[in-house]
């Protein structure tokens, strides 16, 4: 029993820290501060072609392309219009190997958050369905719950095709 | 005893002081080593032979001729620093069985700037020397062997002065061996001798331990020494099981230090990479002493920072391994037949481990040992188990080397590290001389001591810089090329009557455009180093196959993207040697009855064209055959029965994977996969392959390459609200069809006709599935495109004009997308997607099958959600 205590503890320790949070509209969601690059506002996005439904297109970062990744088509959640409030949020991923950059489209950037473990709730089995593997934690704050994401399962494209068709299945139910 | 080092060395460089003209010199020459002499025979009777070879030049030098004085002072100075060597060898040898000596120091450079100046200029030396080689193997012609003879004659004088005597010596014997008859000059053993000079500068120049003592030998020998070892190798035993340790069967977590196990994989792949290239050296020559330590230091660095990392499993396979290669340094095992076969096999193993390894540290878990570890183990103990060869043991004896005290000596070393545990370099054992070789000519190895002491990499004029730092540069300057149009071209600048912030924006032009311009050289070379591999190459080939060959390179200073001229070089050298195995013709008197000369002629030349650069191989050969590869091609059913094919396609046959009308697989070549590499090779470049050939005359292969991979001219075009980028390199030309021009199939699909020929129409945004917006007809054009001999016409609705821009990948996540081979960041700032023809004449022929498809977006914007 103790040493399930401890377990989740450590658990709570690994993924308090800090996080940016953001907004999908009345949701709110972290990102690993660490790995967050820079926070860009709306830019022209080309649109690329047979690219997956999630990716809004790509962007010239300083004469890097990078894509953008519409973190509400990755949920499979309503598309709403752009607004002056939209954001793009840079982060760092490892991918084969290597660092890139990959930029996420959110509704609104919030604040950065001081996470402690004691508010650290571990990701609800259900209820979130295939999207739950992007979910970190659940972290409880006095006025609202953040979801805190996992940036690798986020832009993981692999578990990404897995997502979209049970995510279907999900919408369905 | 050191006195006795001390005292050759002043008698060296009194002798390359020493004025032949001048009779006092001499005398006082022949006095200095007349003082010298019984010194060096007390305490080193060994060296009594050299004494007496001394001696006699001394009485020739005494009773020569004036004229002929200098020749002999040079052979005197050969044998003093052959002598000096010697003497610092003995000496080395007593300073490592526990006597003490003050001084083991081969050589102290006043200057090591000077030294590495002198090294940096020595490739290009080394170059022509190997040059010169080359060309006298066509016939010895007085003025090139005289040119041959000055650069050596320099480079030994150079060498004198640095106080680098072995290489000097070595030097004054190659030009020994130039002066005799020139029937007996043997390019083969020129060229040996320069590559052993460039081993010992790498040495000198990294701190690495120097090549083995190089023997002069014809190249009869050169054969004979190796086939009597290959006897005496297949007569070996094979011996019993070995006890197998755990470690080799059980799992291991990765305990220590991630960060340093990844820089350990990656290092030791670099180890292994040379091992490969080491162990095929020693297949040609089993006795090269250089490629065996080099094998030695790469096992002996795994194994230390395996033990450091508690990989017991990496530690024990390369332990076992090393002792095997000592007993081959030791000259107990001969590294013919199953040793080198182990050895391979071993670096095979590594490697596997290594990328298991990979995989552990990435994703974590045990990291499980190869299966067929044990049994390699088995295989390595029992080589190592084996019965001595007699025959080999008897050569030792013979040659009267002493090799006792440094067989010794290596177990001593590792024992160290193995205690230590840590990373090894500093302690990599020294080098013992090969037994057999040693009497021959030896030269000195440094002590380690020293080794450490040396500067190490200073010598490059050139810096190496990472290439993703040198690609983030050049971005930047794009960047800023783009910012600076920005600013300079905004709508809120008025520059009306403000004629100095003008001329200032004029000057922030310049430069900027000048930065581009270099920023976009940085990746550029010259493709001469390949060209001079691929003279060597083709020198070997012929010889091999015992053809005459007239290798002729042309433009070698054609500046070409860095990664070209690195990656050119696989395919060139498939197809120099099918140059020289298939395309010349196999004996000479069929190509003096076809009137040509009977030595066959092959011309490598690059030169620019349009914006590419050529690279052509062209030789003067009996040409290809059309009926016989077209013949072949339906045999093996690449050619349909009743096609017809153009002479250019068939010739292009040849290119086909597994295709090869040789009758006969030759050593050289004949499998059929060549060519087919070669193609796909330069694919991956962006490049294409052309051949072109007449019976009896000979053929021409070409390649044609993009100046550099980052930079493609584009027509860019407009589809609806989108830009895209085609490539100009693919556009055949560019038309606005007119109504009449359109044909319509099944209702969706279009035929073109342009000319004569019927084009199939690709409506892009259709494939892509853009919104389709009301076409404006009087813009629309259709580009014509070729891919593979095949043309399509891409329907944009209008060409915005043509551009040079840099390619760069979309990122990782986008990999792969069909249709698209990367972005470019446009003047405007924004990103433009670049067409890749080939994918999309594939997409466009699936989705005009499928034209429900059309209207349903690929687009992620415009997705319905639910």
């Amino acid at each position: 029993m103790t040493q399930l205590v401890d377990k989740i503890s450590k658990e709570q320790e690994e993924v308090s820290g800090k996080y940016l949070t953001f907004q999908l509209g009345e949701e709110h969601y972290g990102l690993p501060i660490l790995q967050v690059r820079e926070i860009i506002g709306l830019m022209d996005i080309t649109k690329v072609p047979r690219s997956p439904d999630y990716i809004r297109g790509v962007i010239n970062l300083r004469g890097r392309i990078i894509p953008v990744l519409n973190l509400r088509d990755r949920f499979g959640m309503t598309s709403v219009e752009d607004t002056s409030m939209t954001c793009i949020i840079v982060v760092d991923v490892e991918a084969q190997g290597a660092t890139t950059l990959m930029g996420i489209l959110v509704d609104s950037v919030r604040e950065v958050l001081d996470i402690i473990p004691e508010d650290i709730e571990p990701a609800p089995s259900f209820g979130a369905g295939a999207n739950g593997n992007a979910i970190r934690a659940m972290a409880k704050g006095k006025e609202r719950v953040t979801i805190l994401l996992s940036t690798e399962q986020v832009v993981n494209s692999e578990s990404l095709a897995a997502t979209s068709e049970s995510g279907e299945e999900e919408k369905k139910n | 005893m050191a006195s006795i080092l001390e005292q050759v060395q002043n008698l060296s460089a009194e002798i390359i002081a020493a004025d032949p003209g001048d009779a006092s010199d001499l005398q006082n020459l022949v006095s200095a080593v007349a003082s010298n002499e019984t010194e060096i025979s007390e305490n080193y009777p060994r060296l009594l032979p050299y004494i007496d070879e001394l001696k006699k030049s001394l009485g020739q030098l005494e009773s020569c001729a004036e004229t002929e004085s200098a020749q002999y002072l040079e052979q005197l100075g050969a044998i003093v620093s052959v002598l000096a060597r010697e003497v610092e060898e003995e000496e080395q040898s007593e300073d490592l069985s526990g006597s003490p000596t003050e001084n083991t120091d081969e050589f102290e450079f006043d200057d090591t700037a000077l030294l590495f100046e002198f090294l940096a200029e020595q490739d290009e030396n080394l170059e022509r020397l190997e040059a010169f080689a080359l060309e006298l193997e066509k016939g010895v012609d007085d003025t090139t062997l005289s040119e041959l003879k000055g650069v050596l004659h320099t480079l030994k004088g150079e060498l004198g002065v640095l106080g680098l005597a072995d290489v000097a010596g070595h030097c004054h014997e190659l030009e020994d061996q130039l002066t005799r008859p020139t029937e007996d000059v043997h390019s083969e053993v020129i060229l040996r001798a320069i590559d052993w000079v460039r081993l010992r500068f790498k040495a000198i120049e990294q701190g690495g331990d120097n090549p083995a003592p190089f023997i002069w030998e014809s190249q009869d020998e050169i054969q004979t020494t190796a086939e009597s070892k290959a006897e005496v190798a297949e007569a070996r035993p094979k011996v019993e099981a070995f006890e197998v340790p755990p470690c080799f069967t059980e799992g291991a977590d990765l305990v220590g230090d991630q960060e340093v196990a990844t820089e350990f994989v990656f290092e030791a792949r670099e180890y292994l990479e040379d091992v490969d290239v080491q162990l095929l050296t020693l297949e040609k020559d089993p006795a090269d002493g250089e490629a065996i330590n080099t094998i030695f230091r790469a096992f002996h660095t795994i194994k230390g920072v395996a033990a450091f990392l508690e990989l017991k499993c990496l530690q024990q396979l390369a332990h076992v391994a090393e002792t095997m290669l000592d007993s081959v340094r030791n000259g107990t095992i001969v590294m013919i037949g199953e040793p080198l076969a182990v050895t391979f096999d071993v670096n095979d193993a590594l490697r596997q481990h290594f990328d298991t390894l990979e995989e552990v540290i990435l994703a974590g878990g045990p990291l499980q040992p190869a299966p067929n570890l044990p049994e390699l183990v088995c295989r390595i103990t029992s080589v190592i188990r084996g019965e001595p060869e007699l025959e080999v043991a008897g050569t030792i004896a013979s040659s009267g080397t002493a090799s006792s005290n440094l067989i010794a000596e290596a177990p001593i070393q590792l024992d160290i590290v193995e205690s230590s545990g840590s990373i090894v370099e500093a302690a990599t054992p020294k080098v013992s001389p090969e037994p057999a070789k040693a009497a021959s000519k030896a030269t000195v190895e440094p002590s380690s001591k020293e080794k450490a002491a040396k500067p190490t990499g200073s010598l490059r004029e050139t810096i190496k810089v990472d290439a993703q730092r040198l690609d983030q540069l050049v971005d930047m300057i794009g960047e800023l090329v783009i910012s600076e149009a920005m600013v300079s071209q905004s709508d809120e600048l008025d520059l009306t009557d403000r004629p100095r912030l003008t001329s200032l924006f004029g000057h922030m032009d310049k430069i900027t455009r000048e930065l581009q311009e270099l920023a976009m050289s940085l990746r550029m070379v010259p493709i001469r180093s390949t060209f001079r591999r691929m003279a060597r190459l083709a020198r070997d080939v012929a010889q091999r196959l015992d053809k005459p060959i007239n290798f002729v390179t042309l433009g070698e200073n054609t500046d070409l993207d860095k990664t070209v001229v690195d990656s050119i070089g696989d395919p060139l050298v498939h197809l120099i040697r099918n140059a020289v195995d298939h395309g010349i013709e196999n004996d000479s008197e069929s190509r003096i009855s076809a009137g040509k000369p009977p030595e066959g002629r092959i011309e490598l030349r690059a030169f620019h064209r349009g914006g590419n650069i050529l690279i052509e191989i062209e030789d003067d050969g009996g040409g290809l055959d059309a009926e016989v590869i077209l013949a072949k091609a339906r045999e093996r059913n690449v050619v349909g029965p009743d096609e017809v094919l153009s002479e250019d396609e068939i010739y292009n046959l040849i290119f086909a994977p597994g295709f090869s009308t040789a009758s006969t697989v030759t050593e050289v070549s004949g499998r059929g996969v060549g060519l087919d590499v070669v193609k796909r090779h330069i694919e991956t470049l962006r490049g294409s392959t052309k051949v072109t050939s007449t019976p009896g005359k000979g053929s021409v292969f070409s390649i044609r390459l993009p100046l550099t991979l980052a930079i493609i001219d584009g027509m860019v075009v407009r589809m609806g609200t989108e830009r895209f980028i085609l490539p100009t390199a693919s556009i055949v030309r560019m038309i606005r069809p007119h109504e009449s021009t359109q044909t319509k199939l099944f209702d969706r699909n279009t035929v073109l006709s342009v000319g004569d020929d019927l084009v199939p129409l690709v409506r892009l945004d259709r494939t892509f599935g853009l919104p389709e917006v009301a076409a404006q007809a009087e813009r629309s054009s259709a580009v014509i495109v070729e891919h593979e001999g095949r043309q399509c016409a891409f329907m944009v609705d209008e060409l915005l004009g043509q551009q040079q821009v840099v390619i760069k990948p979309l990122g990782p996540s986008l990999v792969g997308l069909a249709g698209l081979s990367g972005g470019a960041i446009m003047p405007d700032g924004r990103v433009g997607l670049i067409l890749d023809v080939a994918g999309l004449s594939k997409i466009s022929g699936e989705s005009s099958e499928t034209p429900s498809a059309d209207n349903r977006s690929a687009l992620g914007r415009d997705r319905e959600s639910a």
